[in-house]
């Protein structure tokens, strides 16, 4: 069996327990008391009357007389109506205490008790109460004076019962009180008990519900600074944070769903798309088919082929073998054919610096004396003759040195020194050099070389380059107060120089034959003072120096200029 | 759950032994009382020729004052009454005690010592003996000897008289042929006081400006009579005598007598 009680049953049941102990202890000790104060009330009564009693008996005689002794306590009895019974006892000829006189007359003879007996002796008065039921008597044993000596004893029986009636009628009505107050008490506090920690828990319990059905708005009001204050408050915390969270766990899961949803979405389309696949699929499959059997057709049809490759292949391999073997012939006969070429060109180099050597030999010792003998000539006729020798031995010369110079730029075999050189400078040099052919063609000349420009190349070749184009601009510009502007730019390591003329200009037809062995671009003139190698002196330097020339023109009679490239040098390494 | 059930058990029984030891009975029983109760009746012998203590009435039922005392006993063993008239003789009272005629008599017995060696009596129910009446204002005669030379009225040739004559002068004692002039005559101013019987005084003084001086003092103490030995009955009959109800009894049956 199971009894569930309540909180409020239980502490009543408690407070009931307690209280009724505390009661019925209060209303024990009440009735004790009282029952103290009534035995002392009756003794003091007793002890009156039996003062009055001993009183009244003032001779020996007066004992002897039983009649009137009789009439005495039955009167005395009779007057206090609370007297129950008076025995008088007196010592018989053994000195023992018998009783003599008894309202009683059962009791008369009979021998006196204990008390008597102690009383008899020491004077004491004995109280002696007896509750038998409902009837409550107190029996006073007295001893009994006569001329200030104990002669005997009485003894009083007082009856109580009134008295008790009355303790039983205040005992009554204090319980009825009690339990008046008792249920007043329960009551209040069962109130109390309500309003203080029932109500509350019941809040509680409600507020709980109502959480636990989801209304977390629920709020407990308890305004009380005691430990249930103190509940309700981390109560209403723990419900906020639960609110917050939910509310957290409702965006989550309303993210969540709406993802779920996209994923359903496209999970959906993935299968409509997967379907169409599947159909094409299914389409492309049939086709497949096809193709296969077409494959496997061709498939054969290839293998047949590659038997016909294979026998094909072996004609390809024999004819292989045969090429390689023409191949290798022709090889042997190239090599041969480019060792005669080289021996021709040698001998050719040979012989030219053979027959440059053989040429300019003899007309060194003409180029020397024949200026002499001009100038002894006197004859004017001879003297002009002398001149128009002089002249054509001075181009003979220039023909010779021209064509030995090309002649060992071509030979592979002629070495360059390179240095980093200072472009400013070099050119500063030549026009130093040159100065009285500038003076004399009244030509100005300008520098636009900035300092800071090296190039890597031969000193001496590079002097050569630059008097060929110098003298090349000063012959062609003819009209007086002639310029010759010279220009460099230093762009990724390569730098272009250009010299530029204000002089005659050239077609397009000349600007492409310029730099050809022995071009000259006024054909109709066949002047002694230029062998037509001056600028193909100049390509054949700037190619072996790995560079490039060219010329630019605005037309006839709006100057040329020459471009060339070197490779650029360091400013260290200039010397 | 078994021990809250021990515990409410716990309570109960504490509560039932405290209220219980309020009420314990005593169950021991007298026989001569068992006897009476399981009869059902208490036979009371009386001699019906004492009124108003016991007498016929109109219908021949014995009525009295002391028939009404025994009633009360009656009820107090919570038994019927059956009365038994019997002719006073203290000899005839003993033999019906003594071979269960009757349990009590009531008869205006008179304790006596001599009675008291044939009888058990009970404590005195009534004191019959001589009482002086005087005007409530009186504050002057409180003993008999107070009488001295005072005017005291009385029956003439009863034992009042022949008390009065102890205590004061022959010529100042009024004998009247009853006490109702003697109360006039009281009341007038014209006599100090009267002496009478206790049972008549209390009828003389009832609803008037008179008051009974004391107890009586000579002493007629009535007893009822048990047979000897009956000492619960005894004190059954002592308790109704105590608790008061002979004195209220006095008041219904000592009224005026003519």
């Amino acid at each position: 069996m199971k009894i569930n009680f309540s909180l409020s049953i239980k502490l009543t049941l408690l407070v009931l327990l307690i209280s009724a102990v505390v009661i019925f202890s209060i209303t024990y000790i009440n009735v004790t008391e009282e029952t103290k104060f009534f035995e002392n009330a009756y003794a003091e009564k007793a002890t009156a009357l039996t003062q009055a009693f001993n009183a009244n008996i003032l001779s020996r005689s007066q004992l002897e007389d039983k009649s009137n002794l009789l009439t005495y306590i039955t009167k005395y009895i009779y007057r206090n109506p609370e007297i129950l019974e008076i025995d008088i006892n007196l010592p018989d000829n053994q000195g023992k205490l018998t009783t003599v006189v008894s309202s009683n007359s059962d009791s008369v003879g009979n021998s006196a008790s204990n008390y008597h007996h102690s009383s008899y002796e020491t004077g004491n008065v004995y109280r002696i109460p007896i509750h038998n039921g409902d009837s409550h008597s107190l029996t006073i044993v007295t001893p009994l004076y006569l001329s200030g000596k104990i002669v005997g004893t009485y003894d009083m029986v007082f009856s109580m019962n009134k008295a008790y009636l009355t303790l039983d009628d205040q005992m009554r009505n204090l319980i009825i009180l009690s339990t008046i107050g008792l249920f007043l008490l329960v009551i209040n506090f069962l109130y109390a008990l309500r309003r203080i920690i029932v109500k509350p828990i019941t809040t509680f319990v409600d507020a709980t519900k109502m959480i636990g059905k989801g209304n977390l708005d629920a709020r407990i009001k308890i305004d009380s600074r005691d430990e249930l204050g103190k509940l309700a408050s981390a109560f209403n915390n723990m419900t906020d944070d639960l609110k917050q969270s939910r509310a957290e766990i409702e965006k989550y899961s309303k993210t969540l769903e709406k993802q779920v949803s996209e994923r359903t979405k496209e999970l959906e389309e993935s299968k409509e798309e997967l379907k169409l696949k599947v159909e094409a699929l299914e389409e492309n499959k049939a086709a497949m088919l096809n193709i296969m059997l077409d494959l496997k057709k061709t498939i054969s049809d290839l293998e047949e082929a590659k038997k016909h490759i294979n026998i094909q292949n072996v004609e390809l391999k024999a004819a292989h073998e045969k090429l390689f073997l023409l191949n290798k012939d022709l090889e042997s006969k190239v090599k041969e054919r480019t060792a005669e070429v080289e021996n021709l060109l040698r001998q050719k180099d040979e012989f030219i610096g053979q027959l440059g050597h053989d040429l300019k030999n003899p007309l060194t010792p003409l180029v020397g004396l024949l200026p002499m003998l001009e100038e002894k000539e006197k004859d004017p006729k001879t003297k002009e003759h002398l001149g128009v020798i002089i002249r054509n031995v001075e181009y003979m010369r220039d023909l010779v040195i021209k064509t030995l110079q090309l002649a060992r730029l071509n030979s592979p075999r002629t070495a360059f020194d390179i240095h980093d050189i200072n472009l400013q400078e070099e050119f500063n040099n030549v026009f130093e050099n040159q100065q009285i052919l500038l003076k004399n063609n009244n030509i100005v000349v300008e520098n636009n070389i900035r300092e800071d420009i090296f190039v890597k190349a031969d000193k001496l070749r590079l002097e050569e380059l630059i008097s060929n184009l110098l003298a090349n601009a000063v012959k062609y510009t003819v009209d007086a107060k002639g310029k010759i502007i010279v220009d460099a730019d230093k762009k990724n390591g390569i730098v272009t120089i250009s010299v530029s003329d204000t002089g005659i200009g050239m077609t397009e037809d000349q600007l492409g034959r310029i730099f050809d062995e022995f071009y000259k671009a006024d054909g109709s003139r066949h002047e002694m003072d230029s062998s037509g190698l001056g600028l193909t002196i100049c390509k054949r330097i700037v190619e072996r120096h790995g560079g490039r020339i060219w010329a630019e023109s605005l037309g006839k009679g709006k100057g040329s200029t020459i471009y060339f490239t070197l490779n650029g040098g360091d400013e260290k390494d200039k010397e | 759950m078994d021990k809250k059930i021990i515990f409410l058990a716990g309570i109960c029984i504490f509560l039932l032994v405290s209220f219980s030891g309020c009420t314990q009975q005593e169950n021991e029983m007298d026989p001569t009382i068992k006897r009476i109760q399981d009869a059902g009746v208490l036979k009371v012998g009386t001699s019906a020729d004492y009124e108003p203590l016991e007498y016929l009435d109109e219908n021949d039922n014995i009525v009295g004052y002391d028939i009404d005392i025994a009633a009360e006993i009656a009820d107090e063993l919570d038994v019927s009454l059956y009365v038994i008239n019997i002719p006073f003789n203290m000899t005839d009272f003993t033999n019906a005690l003594n071979n269960g005629e009757v349990d009590i008599v009531i008869s205006a017995i008179t304790i006596t010592p001599e009675r008291s060696e044939q009888v058990l009596f009970s404590n005195a129910y009534l004191n019959a003996g001589q009482v002086i009446i005087v005007n409530k204002t009186n504050q002057d005669i409180i003993f008999p000897e107070d009488l001295k030379n005072k005017t005291v009225g009385v029956q003439s040739g009863t034992t009042s008289e022949e008390e009065a004559l102890k205590y004061t002068n022959s010529t100042l004692i009024i004998g009247y042929d009853n006490y109702m002039m003697a109360r006039d005559d009281l009341l007038a101013g014209l006599i100090d006081a009267i002496i009478i019987d206790y049972p008549a005084g209390v009828g003389l003084t009832k609803n008037t400006d008179l008051k009974i001086v004391g107890d009586p003092f000579t002493d007629e103490l009535y007893g009822i009579a048990l047979k000897k030995g009956e000492q619960a009955l005894k004190i059954k009959i002592d308790t109704v005598i105590a608790s008061g109800k002979p004195r209220e009894l006095e008041n219904e049956w000592f009224g005026i007598t003519d």
